[in-house]
């Protein structure tokens, strides 16, 4: 009988539908579309499939994707769309289950199960920072209020997490003992605490940067505004709330009247991820650029997303990379993907200190990193990066020897590890973390919670709109 | 003094120079013998004497606010200095318990107890970003970052600040007297003496450094490893520990014990402890790359870095890092006693090597002085405006965790 039986929502009883496998079943859970356009979490999901198919011969791999996708696997795993309704039925066919979050509803397949938490940003520190404005502090502090509820929802089922970085990782491992996850018991197991909480970062792309036959370009000379000849930055994904493209176009500006080559260029202004509102900063963006003269000139927009090849074919061709940010909480804990696929695209990057890649990017001599909000800073490192080709060209051999330590077979190699452990041991000897039956009280306690958190939510919402 | 005096007198030290406005008092347990200096004065207090104390200041700077302390807490600033991720540590110091029942239980009052503190807390120090974040985790947990309080710094460093252990602000001991050849009058004069420069804490790996002595004794006698103190100061913590027992009898069964191997018995004055540091070596400390290693701040090793003295540890936690991106000595694997003679044996031989060790240890030093390391809590103490939640806020869910905390401390004495 093959798997799965139908594709989109599931039918029948469990028992037919889903036979007793004697194989081991991982499944991947993606909370983001995956397919040609993806954005970060989608396209985490979609390796972490790939890499547990090809690493994991004896066990099934399925990647779960929300809504209709037009995937196509290219390693030994299956690809379903799920719906809110159809997903508590979904998990209960499998042995472990690894997913960017875990709704109250696959609750009851909680026993029998390992559920792997992909917890890779700090998401409450990030919604700190996406819902500053257009709500009131009330909504949003019940926002904050549900969002921290949920997290512990989330690490009291998790029998194992993998985040991007060891910041990350403190953080979660202060939560988990917070909320008395990590226990005497839990400690002497793995008194490293390794095996439950461990890095598994964002990789760089499988696929080589080079064509293997010479395409046509698709940036310069074709890209309205940009010329054969032309020296382009490239600002790569969107333009959040927390990013600060206006000291980009600021250094820019003052780059230009001795290079009027230079162009920059905004790759992504929408998301894929509907319902996720980018803010005003793109508008201020667009602002800056038109009182500075600069707008379709030298600075010029992408409008939308790009499909996720053709991005990785324009990084290819740019000759700068550059993100800005400010130097928070939220840049703290990140680990911005964005950079990952300049390292990718061995394009050296200029971007503001604070989090653990301009970290890697200084210590590695990748490009250069600056104090936040400098637009001196900033002109001077772009304009090395334009002037100096010996240091160009010395970021560059390091962007290529720097490559294979971040391809996605290594940087999961935590989560590939556990999943055979849980396959050699019949799922008994992989997590450490504390029995099932002893959070079962907390679970429930904590489900409560966030149910609760979440209707005074909503009710504020409502009344809010009511009002307004 | 052990670390966490160590650490209030030098608060109390730098407080006092900083702040000249300021009125600075060192509270000290009954037992203790510390004297007053010209920048503050020194309050012996009692379990019932506290809560006067704490209500004579502005300003509270604590490793703990017990329940007694309450009533002040509305009206007075706490400022929580959490130097260690006690989370992790107390797992290590538990394992002593053999008693399954009562060590779960102890540590549940111990996570009640950390959850209590956080929220007691205005302001938080720690010794280091890992230890930072962990404590951001918890107080996440905790509801403890509002939106608020991320609004009126999104750094939350004025919530949460690194403040860590420094150095000694003394110049480097004139040569005098040898105490520790008095002690010893076995070391000679050409001895090169590998110092263990503080207590043999249960969870450290004594018995790795006395095997590579061991290995090396066979080869030269002029390697003499010491160690240094082995009772705490402060009654009831750590008095005779296995690893403790563990350390002397592999030194005696190796039959190495006043030979190559010597146990300072007791615990050395600060002061004198300076004159142990002049004579010696290099510095040695082993222990294991656990949880409790990796938040951890291995305060001794400053002592090490003050004296210049290449260091040998082991990895895992930050000031090993720092040993090994800044040069000050060698890390090796936890538990290899191959790595650490050959560690012992670099330094013993390649003097140039040595000399670069010791130029590195002479530059880091300058920016390590407590002066520099508390700067973060100099400044909040000039101008203490806490963004925590504000208090009324946090005292109902204060006063629940006050009475889980003291619910379990009642449990624990019940447990048998």
């Amino acid at each position: 009988m093959g798997w799965p039986p139908s594709r989109g929502r599931t039918t029948g009883a469990r028992r037919e539908a889903y036979p007793a496998a004697a194989r081991h079943r991982v499944l991947v859970l993606a909370k983001a579309s995956a397919g040609s356009m993806m954005s970060s979490p989608g396209i985490r999901a979609l390796n972490i499939a790939r890499v547990l198919a090809r690493a994991l011969p004896e066990s099934e791999v399925v990647l779960a994707v929300p809504g209709p996708t037009d995937l196509d696997p290219d390693a030994p795993f299956q690809v379903v769309s799920y719906t809110a309704r159809s997903l508590p039925r979904l998990v209960f066919a499998f042995d472990v289950v690894i997913s960017q979050g875990f709704p109250p509803t696959t609750l009851p397949a909680f026993f029998g199960r390992r559920f792997v938490m992909d917890f890779f940003t700090n998401f409450l520190i990030e919604g700190l920072e996406y819902r500053r404005e257009h709500v009131t502090p009330a909504v949003r502090q019940a926002w904050l209020d549900s969002q921290r509820t949920y997290l512990n929802l989330q690490l009291t089922m998790a029998d194992f997490v993998i985040c991007a970085n060891e910041r990350q990782r403190d953080a979660w491992l202060g939560m988990m003992s917070c909320l008395g996850l990590v226990t005497g018991a839990v400690y002497d197991r793995d008194n490293t605490l390794r095996a439950l909480v461990d890095t598994a970062p964002y990789g760089v792309r499988p696929d080589p940067v080079a064509p293997s036959e010479p395409t046509e370009s698709v940036l310069k000379g074709v890209f309205p505004g940009v010329e054969r000849g032309d020296t382009v930055i490239l600002w790569n994904g969107g333009i959040l709330k927390w990013y600060d493209p206006l000291t980009v176009i600021r250094a820019v500006a003052r780059i230009v009247e001795r290079r009027p080559d230079v162009k920059l260029l905004f790759l992504g202004t929408r998301y894929p991820v509907s319902g996720f509102d980018p803010g005003a900063t793109v508008d201020e963006a667009y602002a800056l650029s038109r009182e500075l003269g600069l707008l379709g000139r030298n600075v010029l927009f992408n409008e939308g997303w790009l499909p996720y090849d053709l991005s990785g074919r324009y990084m290819a061709e740019a000759d700068i990379g550059v993100s800005a940010y400010y130097d928070n909480l939220e840049t703290h804990f990140s680990y911005r993907t964005r950079l990952v696929d300049f390292l990718w695209a061995e394009t050296p990057v200029v971007c503001t200190r604070g989090d653990v890649i301009a970290e890697l990017i200084e210590r590695r001599e990748l490009g250069l990193a600056v104090p936040e909000r400098d637009v001196d800073a900033m002109t001077a490192a772009l304009w090395r990066l334009i002037e100096d080709r010996a240091f160009y060209e010395r970021c560059k051999d390091n962007l290529r020897a720097l490559k294979p330590e971040l391809a996605w077979e290594r940087q999961l190699s935590p989560l590939i590890a556990f999943c055979r452990r849980d396959a050699a041991s019949k799922g008994r000897g992989a997590a450490i973390a504390r029995g099932k039956w002893w959070r079962a009280p907390d679970l429930l306690s904590r489900t409560a919670r966030y149910a609760l958190a979440r209707a005074v939510e909503k009710g504020l919402v409502l009344a809010s709109r009511f009002r307004s | 003094m052990s670390a966490p005096g160590i650490r209030a007198y030098h608060m109390a030290q730098v407080l006092g120079r900083h702040l000249p406005e300021a009125e600075v008092t060192l509270g000290v347990p009954a037992y203790s013998d510390v004297r007053p200096e010209p920048g503050f004065r020194v309050v012996r207090y009692g379990r019932w004497s506290l809560l006067k104390l704490f209500y004579q200041h502005d300003v509270i700077v604590s490793l703990s606010f017990p329940p007694a302390s309450l009533p002040a807490f509305l009206r007075r600033v706490f400022v929580l200095d959490f130097f260690s991720n006690f989370a992790m540590e107390w797992m290590e110091v538990g394992k002593t318990q053999r008693n399954y029942r009562k060590r779960w239980v102890w540590y549940e009052t111990a996570r009640q107890y950390i959850n209590y503190q956080l929220t007691a807390a205005d302001f938080i120090i720690c010794n280091n970003e890992r230890q930072r974040d962990a404590w951001l985790g918890m107080l996440q947990s905790l509801g403890l970052i509002t939106g608020r309080v991320y609004d009126a710094d999104p750094t939350l460093r004025r919530l949460v600040a690194v403040a860590p252990h420094g150095i000694r602000p003394d110049p480097l001991p004139e040569p005098g007297p040898s105490p520790l050849r008095t002690a010893f009058p076995t070391i000679r004069p050409t001895d090169k003496v590998i110092l263990w420069n503080a207590g043999i804490v249960g969870w450290y790996d004594p018995v790795t450094a006395i095997r590579a002595v061991h290995a090396l004794s066979h080869e030269r006698d002029d390697v003499k490893l010491v160690f240094m103190g082995s009772k705490y100061p402060d009654p009831g913590f750590l008095e005779e520990n296995p690893t403790f027992k563990a350390a002397i009898d592999t030194a005696a069964a190796l039959n190495l014990t006043d030979r190559h191997v010597f146990f300072v018995r007791g615990w050395l004055p600060y002061e004198e402890v300076k004159a142990y540091l002049r004579d010696a070596y290099l510095g040695l400390s082993t222990y294991f790359n656990n949880a409790e290693t990796h938040y951890s701040h291995r305060t001794r090793f400053l002592d090490l870095i003050w004296a210049e003295l290449p260091i040998i540890c082991t990895r895992g936690d930050v000031l090993a890092q720092m040993v090994e991106e800044r040069g000050l000595g060698i890390v090796t694997p936890e538990g290899d006693v191959n790595a650490v003679v050959a560690a012992l044996r670099r330094l013993l031989d390649d003097q140039e090597f040595y000399a670069r060790c010791r130029t590195n240890l002479r530059a880091v030093k300058a920016g390590m002085t407590w002066d520099c390391t508390l700067r973060e809590l100099v400044e909040f103490c000039r101008n203490p405006r806490p963004i925590a939640v504000p208090k009324r806020e946090r005292l109902l869910p204060l006063l629940r965790r006050a009475a889980g905390y003291l619910l379990w401390r009642g449990i624990t004495k019940l447990v048998r």
